[in-house]
């Protein structure tokens, strides 16, 4: 739909006169492809039912001048059904029957009609004769109904109907809300968009209420009487633990300061070992006449066996070999 | 051969039946009126339009796992609550069910730009959040009603495992395939119908286009047959009750957020995604074959709104081994209520939650 503007640059309101052109040209549009012209071919939307409706006229006005003459129920129901019946052949035969459908409907009342009668059990009253003779019809109009909206030509020309339709609509809308905004009067538009931003706010304090929530259901798990006591219970098992691996560590320290006294001792030894070679080799040296052997004696007898001496050295523990050793260097 | 006799109770009951007339008559021209969704409620949460009920107990409670129904986002949600000794709500309640319901209420013109995203992102998990603080639980079940089934799906696949522990979908649609779709997949298909031009007409689809929609894949009976019940019940003196609620909820119709409309009919019906597990929200891809809790999928032979092959078609795409497929003989509503539902769907549903609701 073309936008008018005025020489004030405003949108001018449509004439609701040109809307209901459109509407009318769209549905005949549609209605005349329907019944299988063109888009030029226009036809009356309405044709159908006008000559169903001056069919079922000419029918009341032959049932009303023969009224006084019922006397039974079942000669009423006949008179009616074949007025109604008679109503819609008037229309069948106008040439407006789309899809057919009017000669069918028409075929099936004719159907349901002889059916009802030739059972000869018609009911007295109107509605429990409705029931019946919905009940005689509903099922095949049904499979008739279904087979015909079931069709490609049938959706087609639905879809062009709402295509219209909804044109319709949208320019309906639109005009309504160009034509109060020339009014400077707030439209469904402007307070859908404050109303989204209320929808915002609440979502966010939903997502701070959520936030808090779980913040206060943490605290609350922490307060209880029984968290507590679970995690006394957890941090005892980690004390244990603690403590196992202290000792662990321990024995594993003890052992190093062992080996590290090994290598002193080890280290001393062999300077024993030299000390005593060195003895040994001066005491293979022409001894000096001036010499006392008082004081070469106990040291003569050690060198006589070095290895010996040596080995049993090892065999002692650390510190006292560590002493003797001390001494007998010095 | 009928005699004069036979007409002179229609003149004895002439004032009577014209009361029955004019009772026809005002439901015909001001809609059915009935005093529906009567179960004792309270709403426990909010947001946006959408509230989160949750059902008075009526005896002490026998499962520690809550359930939460699940509605559709066409007409009301008061069908799962439809009227007193009719109601599913009302016998689960009885049952000793925590019960608990989401009604997605009437979107405004702001909700235009709702979508799957919204519903199964936003919606969904916080109701199950709410549902769980207010019955102190960790685990619920989820019954989602025809699409509230299909989002329930997609909530299902994209939240696998707790808290989720049973599912039921109820008349819930996955496979949208054209074969399968009867009329809709007709209307809706892409050459006939674009979805893009309803929502540029009217913002959100107004429900009584919705609701022609659905009429129309039955006329004779929904236009014609319903109304022959009415006068028939109303002439013979048969209780109303049920037809009128009924009606009520069939007339009752609420508008369809625009952009979710788009979705539904162009990557559900038009493109049949969900299925092949095309469908994304937020980047986030729904596989049906991440649902792996237990699953029980309900489905109508008669029913011609979700057929019972786009029913059937969960069963072997979803991951779950604890699974059953149950089949009624009867329609897309019809299902829900009335002696049937008594006998039949109601206890299954009931029977099969207990076992895994301890």
């Amino acid at each position: 739909m073309p936008e008018r503007q005025n020489s004030h640059g405003a949108i001018n309101p449509m004439d609701p006169m040109d809307l209901w052109k459109e509407w009318n040209a769209s549905t005949a549009t549609m209605w005349s492809i329907i019944s299988g012209g063109n888009r030029e071919s226009f036809v009356d939307p309405y044709g159908l039912y006008q000559a169903w409706i001056k069919g079922v006229e000419e029918a009341q006005g032959e049932l009303k001048a023969g009224a006084l003459k019922i006397i039974n129920p079942e000669e009423f129901w006949k008179n009616w059904s074949e007025s109604i019946t008679d109503g819609w052949r008037k229309a069948a035969g106008s040439g407006t029957d789309l899809f057919g459908l009017t000669a069918r409907w028409l075929e099936l009342m004719e159907e349901a009609r002889a059916k009802m009668f030739a059972e000869g059990n018609i009911p007295t009253d109107p509605f429990t004769f409705y029931k019946q003779w919905y009940d005689a019809i509903s099922e095949t109009w049904s499979k008739v109904v279904g087979d015909l909206i079931g069709t490609e030509e049938f959706t087609k020309a639905s879809s062009e109907f709402l295509k219209n339709y909804l044109n319709f609509i949208k320019s309906s809308r639109k005009m309504n809300e160009e034509y109060f905004k020339n009014l400077q009067i707030p439209t469904l538009t402007d307070i859908a968009r404050v109303a989204e931003l209320i929808v915002l706010l609440e979502d966010k304090v939903d997502k701070i209420e959520d936030t808090i929530e779980d913040l206060s259901d943490n605290f609350g798990q922490l307060a209880t009487n029984e968290s507590i006591t679970g995690l006394a219970g957890r941090m005892n098992g980690l004390e244990q633990k603690l403590s196992s691996i202290e000792t662990v560590l321990e024995g594993i320290n003890s052992q190093s300061a062992l080996e590290g006294r090994i290598n002193q001792v080890e280290s001393k030894l062999d300077k024993v070992l030299a000390a005593l070679e060195r003895i040994d080799a001066r005491s293979q040296q022409p001894k000096p006449t001036t010499a006392k052997p008082a004081t070469a004696k106990p040291a003569t007898a050690k060198s006589a066996n070095p290895a010996a001496s040596k080995s049993k050295s090892s065999a002692k523990p650390a510190e006292n070999i560590s002493t003797s050793s001390d001494t007998s260097v010095k | 051969m009928t005699t004069h006799q036979d007409t002179l109770p229609l003149v004895a009951d002439l004032e009577s039946t014209l009361q029955k007339y004019k009772t026809g008559m005002e439901i015909m021209f001001d809609g059915a009126k009935a005093e529906t969704a009567l179960t004792p409620k309270e709403v426990i949460w909010t947001k946006n339009k959408a509230k989160l009920y949750r059902y008075e107990p009526t005896k002490e409670k026998r499962f520690p796992v809550p359930i939460l129904l699940i509605y559709a986002l066409i007409n009301r949600s008061y069908v799962l609550d439809l009227m007193p000794n009719n109601s599913l709500v009302e016998y689960l309640v009885a049952q000793g069910f925590d019960v608990y319901m989401l009604d997605w209420g009437t979107p405004g013109d702001e909700d235009q730009h709702l979508t799957f995203e919204n519903y199964v992102l936003d919606y969904i998990p916080r109701a199950v959040k709410k549902v769980l603080r207010a019955s102190h639980a960790e685990e619920l079940s989820i019954l989602g009603f025809c699409m509230g089934g299909t989002m329930t799906a997609m909530y299902a696949s994209l939240f696998p495992g707790k808290p989720l522990r049973n599912l039921i979908l109820l008349t819930a649609p996955t496979d949208f395939a054209e074969e399968h779709t009867g009329l809709y997949g007709l209307w809706t298909n892409a050459k006939n119908f674009n979805p893009d031009l309803v929502v540029e007409a009217f913002g959100n689809v107004p429900g009584e286009l919705v609701d022609t929609g659905n009429r129309l894949v039955k006329p004779i009976t929904n236009y014609v047959g319903t109304y022959v019940t009415m006068w028939d019940r109303i002439m013979h003196d048969k209780p109303m009750d049920t037809w009128l609620a009924m009606n009520k909820w069939v007339n009752d119709g609420v508008p369809f957020a625009g952009d979710a409309f788009k979705q539904w009919i162009r990557e559900f019906y038009q493109q049949n995604k969900l299925i092949k597990g095309e469908i994304n929200l937020r980047g986030r891809k729904v596989d049906l074959k991440n649902i792996t809790c237990s699953v029980l999928n309900i489905g109508g032979k008669k029913d011609h709104i979700c057929t019972l092959p786009q029913a059937e078609a969960t069963m072997s795409h979803i991951g779950s081994e604890d699974k059953e497929f149950y089949v009624l003989n009867a329609g897309h509503v019809g299902l829900l209520t009335g002696s049937d539902a008594k006998r039949n769907l109601w206890p299954k549903i009931s029977s099969w939650l207990e076992s895994r609701s301890k």
